[in-house]
Parts: C-alpha cells; structure tokens; sequence
C-alpha cells in the first residue's frame, strides 16, 4: 500500500503541491510568530546581560526598575551598587517620533555599555545606542528631551517592550533630564547580592526584571500564541480536507483493495503515509519561507533553533490528526462498492 | 486440475436487504453447483441478483441465509482472518468496470494484490510481468490505466484477478464496456481460465456469451408462461395473502368482491399503500414487465379475485387501455 500512496502523490501532484504551499505558508507564519514570540524574551534577556547585574534594588513602591519611575537618592544605598536612571523618552527625528528607553548610568561601573562599535561613554552629552536606533550614525547628534547627545557608539541586540532601542547616556545626563540635576537614580545594580538593602528598598533577581519587564507584553505573547493555534487548527484543516477529498475520491480504489483482500489498516497507513509527507514537505518549505520572510518583518523576528527542530514533530502529528477522518472514511468504505458499474 | 480445483455448491441462497426504506430479496432459495473446471453464466437482466451472487461468492456479502462452499470450505461461514485468505488468495474478481487503480501503472496493478498478501516487491513485479504477458500486454506493463483502451483494461484487471492464482475466478459484465473486437479477446481468456481446474462464474445480461458457457445460470424469476392461460378465481378470507413481495410474477388480478390491502414491507415494518375493491386490478407491473411482486397483496375482508395472464388481461381490458392502466398507479 506504500507504493500505491506513493504513486497517488504523484497522480494528484497538482492538489498535492497547492496543498503543500497552502500548508507551508501557514507553517510558516506559525514559525514566524514563534520568532516574534521569542523575541521579546531574548531582547530582555541581552539587555539584562549586557547590564550584568546579579541583583537590583529599586524603591519599595516600584514594580521594577523598567516599569515603574520611582527615583531614590543615588546616597541612600552607598558606593557599593551603581545607580541607573531609567526614562521612557522620544526622539523627533523631522517629525518622525522614536520611542526609546535611555538608561542613565555611571560611566566605567556595572551596567555601563560596552560598545560593540565606536567608544564608550566617556564624556556628558555622549550616547551610546542600540543599533535599531537610526535615527543617526555615529559622531551625529540627535535631541533627546532638551538636551542634545553625539553617539558615540552602537551596541548590538538591548532593545525592550518589542523592540525599543536603549539609549545609554550617562547618569547625570539622565538626572539633568527628568529631575534638574538632582542626585536621584531609579535602580541600583548590584554585582552579587548585597547582605541587606537599605530601608525603603527592595531586590529583584534578573528573572524577576524580566517577569516585569514581560508583564505588559502579556496579552499580545497570549494573542500569539493563541494565533499560533489558529495556524495549526487552519494547517490541519487544509490538511484534513485534502485527504479527505481524497478518500471520498478512492472509494472505490479502497473498495477495490478490500475485495481483494487488503486489510483496512494497510489501506488507513497509506493515507497516514501521505498526510505525513504533506506534512514533511510543507515544514521543509516552510522553514525556509520563515527564514525568506522574517527579514520584512519591522520587528526583529528570532526563530528558536528549536523551534525549527519540533516543526516536523508539530506538522506530522497535525497531520496525523488531520488525516483521522480520512481514516474513518477509509474504515467505513465497503468492498461491495467495487462491484458497482 | 490444480490440487485446489473442487466444484462450487450454492444451496438455498436467499438474500434479502434493504434499498432505502424498502425491502427486496435479490436472491430467493438459489440452488446451484458448477462442476471444477467449468465456466458458469449468470444470465438475466439488470437487478435479478447476478452481481449480488457474485458478491456473496467473493464473500463481500452475507446472504440471509443459506450456504456457499467451495471444495470443504464454506464461504458464507467465513470470519476474521480466513475471510480475508480467502478473498486474497481463494478468490480473483474482475469487476464491472475495470477497477484499475488509476495512479498506477499495469505491472503496479497486477502486483498490488501480491503486495498486500505479504509477496516481495520483487517476485509479485515478475509474477505480474508474467500474467501480464500472458494476455497479450507485453507491450502496455508501464502504461497507465488512462493510457490503456476498454480491452487491454479488462485484460490488466483479469491478470489483477489471477495475481494470486486463486481456484475461484468471478467477473462481473466483462464485456460491458468493450467493442466487439475487444470482446474478442476477453472471451478467449475467460475461456482458458478453465483449463487448469479452475471455476469460473461470469455475469452477464448479453446471451451473446451463452456458446462461452458449460452452464447457464438463468437469475430471472420463475414466472409462469406467458400464453393464454384461461382466467382463474381466486377465493381469500380475510387475512389471507395472495402474493408476497418478492415472489415471482404470474397473474395480474381483477377483484370480483371484497377489499385488499397492498402493503410494502419496509424496514420500519409493514406500509399500507393502498386498499381496493371490487373492479380494481392489481398486481399488472410484475407480469407485464418480468419483474417481482414489489409488494403484498392481503385480503382485508374474505375477497374473491380472477387471475388473468398477460394476454388474457389485455383481452380483458382492450389493448389500448394497457398504457393508462400502467400510469394509473
């Protein structure tokens, strides 16, 4: 019965193909929300490490140091933590609005930027910018608030909240800002858990900055993955509804086999065998429209490797669920049909 | 003959089914035997069972009652594994209209009946090159169905049939769907199957065949002649039935007095379709046209009927009242 699956492949390739197609561009919108899904966990995670904190400190009514504004006096921890400013700001670029997440911090201590092109912080009204910031390249300026900063360098990959840029400025730039000067900071790094914390401060964990930071991009990572869903139940159907097609097509080639002696599940395993090359081969096609596609994409799209690995796992059991009621029908054709005219 | 070679017995076959919401029995207590090495007609026309038997011989269909044996074996018993050996390996069928499976090519079809009994890729590929060859396809293996005239389809399907050799060969209307030089060759075939011990049943409403035959299968109804038999009365109490569906067609009937009831057997039980009385006729379609009671006749009161034959009847009523009297009802 495998041949003759086989050779009905190629007898129905046109169906077949635009099936395959029709599956594959849905795969790959799977694969591609999978990305964008992931992007925004892996976009927190490169920032938090680039940062290189071991714990944060912020103000006891704060929900963390990204999400809420709740500046502390840059003296009540001590020395010890670095103190970081963080401010929601836009860049008018010719009438062009830019949100961006500048992270004031104190130059050469924890949480820092480490440049991964030009320099560093080194001076007041210097930036250092994620590289999705293009607004301006390096050595231009651009106005941030009513200051004015000169990039100095770019770092690769630290955006937030689905693909915000950081903008690393230095603290006292940040404090000039949003509070005249004053000496207050937002957060304090630290580089290994301090014994205690100052009263009217509290620690968070980098797992607990990237719960909160996460935490407003719930609904649209549940409206994901609830898509990701739908995808797979659309696959299914396109799935289910050639091979059923299909069966009601072979009535008669099934009665035929079954006449002849061919058991009824030998007959069901070849139309598993086709719904799990139709799905095989829209993964291997989907795959690579993931990877044609997810250029175009406005947002950084990052497609898990394993996202890639289940994808023939996820298609041949969407297959073989779908061809279930091609099965049933397979079951229920009766041998006497061959003897029709 | 071959060591499988045995004559077919059919004994009291009857098979009744229902069609919709109605009853018919195809097959009414059908007592046949084809001698081992034989090739037997099914003869008569559309709907008087032909394929229906064939259906049972091939163990598709379970007769209502009533047995099939072939050699020791009973067919109509068989069950589970030894249902399936014996459509594999006890039976060959060429169905009416070809069957080919068309995504796959002559050898592939012939082979594919070896395949699924377990035959290697290899030995079932030569075996149905062989057979091939031995109708006349040496020059059609890898052809498609679709590529394929009427005849050179019915020989791949008869090559499919022989595949694995089996002692019991049945073919339903071989020659339905060929030309007359086609039919040629599809009969000199059928012929030759025989010569090995095998049985061979073959259905057919064309008596263009019978010469092919060692036996004749009449499957119409028993009917009485249809000559001038003189009118006969009938006399029913109430209760009583005059005909059942199913039964063969003789008479067509007048009522002198009392009332009938003409009542289908369906499968929700029994429905009234008419009650008549005296003048009414009833029961003309079966005789006129060769074709079983399609319903019962009881009496609903103590009734007194004259029967008529079909020449009688039209006597009765004038020849030209025939086509009304068929519209009537």
């Amino acid at each position: 019965m495998l041949r003759a699956a086989l050779r009905d492949l190629q007898w129905r390739k046109k169906r077949f193909v635009i099936a395959i197609v029709g599956v594959a561009l849905v795969f790959a919108m799977g694969l591609i929300m999978t990305g964008l899904s992931e992007s925004f966990s892996r976009e927190v995670d490169r920032t938090l490490e680039s940062l290189d904190a071991e714990t944060w400190a912020v103000s006891e009514n704060a929900s963390g140091p990204f999400t809420s504004f709740e500046p502390i006096a840059v003296t009540l921890a001590g020395r010890e933590p670095s103190a970081m400013m963080v401010v929601r700001k836009t860049v008018d670029d010719g009438g062009t609005v830019h949100d961006v997440i500048a992270l004031g911090v104190e130059r050469g201590r924890l949480g820092a930027p480490h440049a991964s092109d030009g320099a560093d912080l080194a001076e007041l009204g210097e930036a250092v910018v994620d590289e999705d910031f293009d607004v301006v390249d390096i050595g231009e300026s651009f106005e941030l608030g009513s200051r004015t900063f000169r990039v100095v360098g770019t770092v690769s990959g630290q955006r937030l909240y689905a693909g915000l840029p950081i903008v690393y400025i230095s603290l006292a730039d940040a404090q000039a800002l949003v509070v005249q000067g004053q000496p207050f900071a937002t957060a304090f790094l630290y580089e290994s858990p301090p014994a205690k914390v100052p009263r009217g401060l509290r620690t968070m964990s980098n797992a607990e900055v990237k719960a909160d930071v996460l935490r407003p991009l719930e609904n649209a990572m549940s409206s994901i993955d609830l898509v990701r869903v739908l995808l797979w139940i659309v696959a299914a159907t396109i799935i289910g509804s050639v091979l059923y097609l299909q069966a009601l097509e072979r009535t008669r080639d099934f009665a035929v086999f079954k006449a002849t002696g061919t058991s009824t599940a030998a007959i069901g395993l070849g139309l598993a065998v086709q719904a799990v090359v139709l799905s095989l081969a829209a993964a291997v096609i989907a795959a690579l429209l993931a990877v044609a596609l997810t250029p175009l994409f406005p947002m950084n799209v990052e497609i898990p490797a394993s996202g890639f690995m289940m994808l023939p796992v996820i298609t041949v059991v969407v297959g073989l669920l779908a061809s279930l009621i091609a099965l049933r029908k397979t079951a229920t054709v009766d041998p006497a049909v061959a003897f029709g005219g | 003959m071959t060591a499988r070679a045995a004559d077919l017995h059919i004994e009291d076959l009857t098979v009744e089914f229902s069609k919709g919401d109605y009853r018919v029995r195809p097959i009414d207590h059908l007592n046949v035997t084809v001698k081992a090495g034989s090739l037997a007609l099914l003869l008569g026309p559309s709907g008087c069972g032909k394929t229906t038997l064939l259906s049972c011989l091939a163990a598709i269909l379970k007769p209502t009652s009533g047995s099939i044996t072939y050699g020791d074996q009973e067919i109509t018993s068989l069950s589970g594994r030894a249902l399936t050996e014996h459509r594999r390996h006890g039976v060959g069928v060429v169905f009416q209209a070809f069957n080919l499976v068309p995504s796959l090519n002559s050898v592939e079809n012939v082979a594919a009946p070896m395949r699924s009994a377990g035959v290697g890729a290899r030995a079932a590929t030569q075996k149905a090159v062989g057979l091939l060859q031995s109708v006349g396809l040496d020059d059609r293996l890898t052809h498609k169905p679709n590529n394929l005239s009427g005849g050179q389809q019915q020989r791949v399907a008869i090559a499919r049939a022989l595949a694995l050799d089996p002692p019991l060969m049945l073919a339903d209307e071989p020659t339905a769907h060929l030309d007359y030089i086609q039919v040629e060759g599809v009969l000199r075939i059928l012929r030759s199957l025989t010569d090995n011990g095998r049985v061979v049943v073959v259905s057919t409403h064309d008596d263009r065949m019978l010469p092919l035959a060692d036996q004749i299968i009449e499957m119409r109804p028993k009917f009485l002649p249809n000559t001038d038999v003189a009118p006969t009365q009938t006399t029913l109490v109430a209760g009583e039935s005059l005909f059942s569906q199913g039964d063969p067609s003789d008479l067509i009937y007048i009522i002198d007095s009392g009332q009938v009831d003409v009542v289908r057997d369906t499968t929700d039980g029994e429905l009234l379709l008419a009650t008549l009385g005296p003048g009414d006729h009833l029961g003309e379609m079966g005789p006129l046209f060769g074709l079983r009671r399609s319903a019962t006749v009881r009496a609903r009161t103590d009734s007194t009927l004259t029967g008529y034959s079909v020449k009688a009847f039209r006597d009765h009523v004038g020849a030209d009242q025939l086509p009304s009297l068929i519209r009537g009802r």
